[in-house]
């Protein structure tokens, strides 16, 4: 039964936010003002390549509101996803914990299945188990409105419901995938639980969902996770926007900028839901990848990185990662210190004076994006997913597969991962290794086994870097 | 306007003497006591006040426009206009957005619109309220159709410069969210403070809330609002509110509050007044002032429903079905108790719009939870309201809600979850914690309830009361009969195969509720107010041979309880005669004093002294799939297109069934065949009720905006008002099967 809506927080720890920011936005008068619990909007896109945004340099892809969005807030040039991957990726950043610590390690494998037996020995629903709580439910409790439109896969049954994890509202599909273009039986969406058939291009339909979300609740704090499936497969535009591209010869990255024009436009639309709502200067967007591009399957470029969705190398996991607040956080700015996704629930959470965020594996953000904190103390990031393991220090990242190729990478001069220097800084080497181990161990074991090609990727792996047979290093 | 002819006449002359609302006169004439004060703009600034909108430029189509853009050849600046009207043609699906933009740059924007598809011209109105506030210069308008193979034609495009009063909700009010609830507010402006005048009288308070919308707000404006009430000898009572909108104050809602004890005489002058710094005008929204004495004579209110609440499951109805609802049983015997009555429906909202308008389903056209009713409607909270009533309501699902079916109109403030449901406690709490802003004034509440509604899921001490703890209703060997089809166990008894466990935790939701409404009807104003207890619904238990569902139209889901208590009225009366639960809103209209002849339906009163009505009872099932006729013992089902419940039992179109339910209650034996003169009889009773289907639908379609056709029609604009579709529920010239038995 419903949570119920909890008093907002009082006028003495909503004050200190205010002085945590101590401006408000530029056309205010010079008096500070205290701020209140800030809108918070988390677009979180679908496999979306690393170079594929004007602002990235895309002169094939067009995003110019994006690039505007991206503009008006800050870049945060290192960030990261805590896995290469959908479902995962998704479980870190509505937990704020690494998906790895509860076992949601990699996508629920095709053809999963538990019989009821199964389910008395205590095998696993395939789902984000409910031992955890999401973001959503945090902020509900803190007198948010909450909506989810879009992509979810995080489970499909009811216990694992968008609206059984904190959402009020959801718009959207359960599963990893849809049809874009309408026809009869597709794309198949549901609006708060109740099935329908969506009429209209899914994106665009998203966008509208979302502009409508912002409209209906602008007099009141709200969280709003917009989880655009585009561009992940299956590769469908409209023809209008097609036409457009008709310069890009190579089909599927023409459909590629066809579908992220769309989504685009949509960006720009729940912007200016936003603005004429009168409510920018008090909502903070997060714009985020779920991965890197799948570049082998909807045209996407990841780079200057190499790796794509499902490697831990660069390319699966850093993502766009930009953040704006209009008089908060300043127009234009780089913020260069690694930071992943985990962080948002803690950001989140710190702002709208919720509960504490314990457990978590990420850190609040805010004062670091104001530019009250000009530098984050130096951190460690962590990553497994499945044989991959990574970590990420200062300049260094730990690279290691099945514990028979583990490598080194200085990522300041060399972003694309091509030089293992694991011989040449042994100490660091070690020292890494040693961290990452110490971190494994506080892990469970993964929900589920995935059957992966092993020998190939190892295989690839070791022509690359020039591995002999004869073991690490 | 709705009003009754009485009210109108009262009306006029308060707005003549320029004084409010002063409704809520009791029957027995007493002195008013209690008012909303109506407010309107003191009379020298409204004379000085241009009302009308000012067209800043108009551009035909072909000019200036290049593919789906209008260029402007000026610079603008953005806060010249603050509305954009467009006239467009669109034959297929798509929807309408605008960009700003300068050289090139995009700058503002505003969502899509979805467009009526249509082969006539439509107008497109984009409110802007927010423009004012942005130092920004435009030299391109984009009119953006986007969908899959848009078709369209533009015409004309406006800007338009209205005063920023104009884009407020009017003095009538407008419901207005935030929080998670509404609240039926005005707007004003620091231009044009607003006034009224009000009777006087000992220990009077005003009180009201007063929200700085985030649309409307103004940067650094730091708005106050001054709230002055003033007596005949210049007595003075003042506050000056400093409203932050949602950053001062934790809630959205600022309340506002005066005590005008100091004050003497007859009558009170009001005065609303907002302040500003900087040149810009503010703008703010009001409840219109409350004005409370200590003693009000006019009935408190409460209407409660409890949703899928079985009639026979409740103490005092002594059935097979054992409760512990003590604060029920009470009302019933300091009241009276109809034991016969029915619903007009088996659907959640339908059956709340028929109770809270007197128009059954079939009239009101709204016959599913998604309908939206239409303005027009009238209903039992709007009358209320204008007798000088607060009028609250608080629905625990959110279908009923501000974001739901519309019922929210005439109300002064409706909560409802955002999402899910509310526990009782959790609505209980919303509405107690209304209660002290409507001390002193005459309150019509209505309170509705989902505990009984499925899942059955009693919390804490309820949970599992009446099932033995031995005994594990999940486990094959729990029930010995016959299993149930899946497809009735839905959630949290999926697998069950002992019934009895759920209706055990049905009834102990029932314990529940009761326990909760405890807190509500032992307070003194609703011991001795108007108080009445029913149901939107029932709920089967293997009637029709459908569980735990309230599918169909059979006694199980129509038979509603109903208890009704009021100041002077019988004292644990019991009522056998059949009644309709769609005659309350009438009835709790008269038993508060107030002449209701033009409000739809019969008053139960006539029930309570003794008529006993043979009429025929109808009821028209959700989704109109049948409609059924309950007369003399017997029920005639009539099924409107072929249908199913929940996949099975599957009826064809026009199948007609006939049930004998004084012996058969569970309308187990279908006697369509062997009865033919009695199922003959009551189908020419029932046709003859469908074909009849009296005055336009309820339901909501196009514009309902009268201030913005109004204002749409001073810019040369007219807006045909799409026909209602009065196709009847059944084809008198029918030639299928079922209808040629009868009609051949």
């Amino acid at each position: 039964m419903g949570e119920p809506a909890r008093a907002r927080l009082g006028v003495l720890s909503v004050l200190s936010l205010g002085a945590l920011f101590g401006c408000g936005s530029d056309e205010r008068s010079s008096a500070p003002e205290p701020v209140k619990q800030p809108n918070i909007v988390l677009i979180f896109v679908d496999d979306l390549g690393y170079a594929d945004l004007g602002i990235h340099g895309s002169e094939e892809i067009l995003t110019p509101n994006i690039d505007q969005l991206a503009r008006e807030g800050a870049r945060l040039t290192q960030g990261y996803v805590s896995a290469p991957q959908c479902s995962p990726a998704r479980a870190g950043i509505l937990t704020g914990r690494s998906q790895s610590r509860f076992g949601f390690e990699m996508n629920v494998p095709p053809g999963y299945s538990v019989s009821a037996q199964e389910l008395l020995d205590g095998k696993p629903l395939p789902g984000m188990p409910v031992s955890e709580r999401t973001i959503a439910q945090r902020l509900k409790a803190a007198g948010y409105a909450t909506g989810a439109i879009g992509k979810w896969h995080l489970g499909e049954e009811e216990e694992f419901h968008p609206m059984s994890r904190g959402f009020d509202e959801f718009y959207g599909f359960l599963r990893g995938g849809s049809r874009y273009l309408p026809s009869r039986r597709t794309p198949a969406v549901e609006r708060d639980g109740v099935k329908e058939v969506c009429r209209e291009y899914l994106t665009d339909a998203f966008s509208h969902e979302a502009a409508s979300f912002i409209e209906r609740h602008n007099e009141e704090p709200f969280f709003l996770y917009l989880a655009y499936n585009c561009p992940h497969t299956p590769m469908e535009a409209k023809p209008d926007e097609l036409k457009r591209f008709s310069a890009i010869k190579d089909e599927t990255r023409r459909t590629l900028a066809a579908m992220m024009s769309s989504m685009d436009q949509g960006v720009g639309e729940v912007m200016d839901a936003l603005s004429s709502s009168g409510i920018d200067d008090e909502t903070l967007v997060f714009f985020i990848s779920d991965n890197g591009g799948q570049t082998n399957k909807n045209g996407s470029l990841n780079d200057p990185f190499s790796g794509k969705k499902g490697d831990l190398l660069e390319g699966g996991i850093r993502v766009p990662f930009f953040a704006r607040w209009p008089g908060v956080i300043k127009a234009g700015a780089t913020l260069e210190h690694p930071v992943t996704a985990l962080d948002f629930a803690p950001t989140a959470l710190a702002l709208a004076g919720a509960d504490e965020a314990s457990g978590m594996d990420g850190v609040d953000l805010s004062g670091y994006l104001s530019g009250q904190t000009k530098e984050l103390a130096e951190r460690v990031l962590y990553w497994r997913f499945g044989e991959q393991r990574a970590l990420r220090r200062g300049p260094w990242k730990y690279y290691g597969y099945m514990g028979e190729i583990e490598l080194l990478f200085n990522l300041d001069e060399d972003p694309r991962e091509e030089r293992n220097v694991a011989r040449d800084h042994p100490s660091v080497f070690d020292e890494l290794r040693g961290l990452h181990a110490a971190w494994e161990a506080e892990l469970v074991e993964p929900l589920w086994d995935v059957p992966m090609n092993t020998s190939v990727r190892a295989k690839a792996l070791k022509q690359r870097y020039r591995l002999g047979t004869a073991g690490p290093r | 306007m709705k009003l009754v002819s009485q009210s109108l006449s009262l009306f006029a002359a308060l707005l003549l003497a320029g004084c409010g609302d002063s409704g809520g006169d009791d029957r027995r004439g007493e002195r008013a006591l209690h008012h909303r004060v109506q407010l309107s703009p003191s009379p020298e600034v409204s004379a000085a006040i241009d009302e009308a909108p000012t067209l800043v430029k108009r551009y035909e189509a072909g000019e200036g426009v290049v593919n789906r853009a209008w260029s402007l050849d000026d610079d603008f600046d953005v806060r010249a206009f603050n509305q954009i009207v467009v006239s467009l043609t669109s034959t297929k699906q798509a929807r309408a957005k605008l960009v700003f933009l300068r050289d090139g740059d995009r700058v503002f924007g505003v969502p899509s619109v979805p467009l009526d598809r249509s082969p006539q011209a439509q107008v497109v109105v984009f409110e802007l309220p927010t423009l004012r506030r942005r130092d920004l210069r435009i030299t391109e308008v984009q009119v953006i159709v986007d969908g899959l193979k848009p078709e369209y034609q533009f015409h004309s495009l406006d800007l338009v410069s209205l005063p920023i009063h104009a884009l407020l909700p009017g003095l009538s009010g407008e419901l207005v969210s935030a929080d998670g609830q509404a609240r039926r507010v005005i707007g004003m402006t620091s231009y044009m403070p607003l006034e009224g005048v009000a009777p006087l009288s000992s220990g009077a308070k005003l009180t009201f809330s007063a929200l700085l919308a985030d649309k409307h707000r103004f940067p650094g404006q730091r708005p106050k609002l001054f709230v002055t009430a003033r007596d005949l000898d210049g007595e003075v009572v003042e506050r000056v509110i400093e409203l932050e909108g949602r950053i001062a104050a934790p809630e959205a809602w600022a309340p506002v509050s005066l005590d005008l004890a100091p004050l003497s005489g007859e009558e009170v002058w009001i005065k609303a007044a907002m302040e500003v710094q900087g040149e810009a005008p503010g703008a703010l929204l009001i409840e219109p002032p409350f004005l409370s004495t200590q003693a009000s004579a006019a009935p408190t209110v409460l209407l409660i429903t409890s949703d899928t609440h079985r009639a026979d499951v409740l103490g005092v109805a002594d059935s097979e079905f054992e409760v512990n609802t003590p604060n029920l049983d009470a009302l019933a015997s300091r009241g009276v108790r109809f034991v016969d009555c029915l619903s007009s429906t088996n659907v959640t909202s339908p059956s709340h719009v028929a109770i809270m308008t007197g128009t059954p389903p079939r009239d009101s056209g709204i016959i599913t939870n998604t309908g939206h009713m239409a303005s027009a409607a009238l209903t039992v909270a709007e009358r209320f309201r204008e007798h000088g009533y607060m009028t609250f309501a608080v629905a625990s699902v959110r279908h009923l809600g501000p974001l739901g079916t519309g019922l929210g109109q005439g109300f002064d403030r409706i909560a409802a979850p955002r999402s899910e449901v509310w526990d009782a406690e959790v609505s209980l709490d919303v509405l107690e914690s209304w209660l002290p802003d409507a001390e002193g004034r005459p309150l019509f509440a209505w309170l509705h309830l989902f505990d009984a509604h499925a899942p059955y899921g009693p919390p804490g001490e309820f949970d599992g009361r009446y099932y033995p703890e031995d005994k594990d209703p999940f486990s094959a060997t729990a029930h010995a009969e016959a299993e149930l089809h899946p497809r009735w166990l839905n959630g949290a008894i999926q697998g069950l195969k002992d019934p009895e466990f759920a209706v055990t935790q049905y009834r102990a939701e029932v314990d529940y509720l009761d326990q909760q409404l405890g807190r509500l009807l032992n307070l003194p104003r609703f011991k001795a107010g108007v108080t009445a207890f029913t149901a939107d619904h029932g709920e089967s238990f293997g009637g029709g041979g459908v569980w735990f569902s309230h599918v169909g139209l059979f006694p199980e889901t129509l038979h509603v309880p109903l208890l009704l208590s009021w100041p002077g009225g019988p004292e644990g009366a019991v009522v056998d005669s059949p009644v309709e639960h769609i005659n309350l809103g009438r009835t709790l209209l008269d038993l508060s004093g107030f002449q209701a002849d033009d409000f739809p339906g019969r008053s139960l009163l006539g029930a309570v002294e003794g008529e006993v009505s043979t009429q025929p009872r109808f009821s028209f099932s959700a989704n109109g799939k049948c409609a059924a006729v309950i007369h003399e013992g017997w029920q005639l089902t009539l099924n409107l297109r072929k249908h199913d419940y929940h996949g099975l039992l599957t009826r064809s179109h026009h199948q007609v069934e006939l049930f004998r339910i004084s012996s058969d209650p569970g309308c187990l034996v279908d006697l369509v065949d062997e009865e033919r003169e009695q199922a003959a009889r009551l189908r020419r009773m029932l046709v003859a009720w469908l074909v009849d289907t009296r005055g336009s639908s309820l339901a909501r379609s196009g514009n309902e905006d009268a201030d913005a056709l109004a204002q749409l029609a001073a810019l040369g604009y007219t807006m045909d008002v799409p026909e209602t579709d009065d196709r009847g529920w059944f084809e008198l010239d029918c030639d299928c099967q079922w209808c040629g038995r009868f009609d051949g």
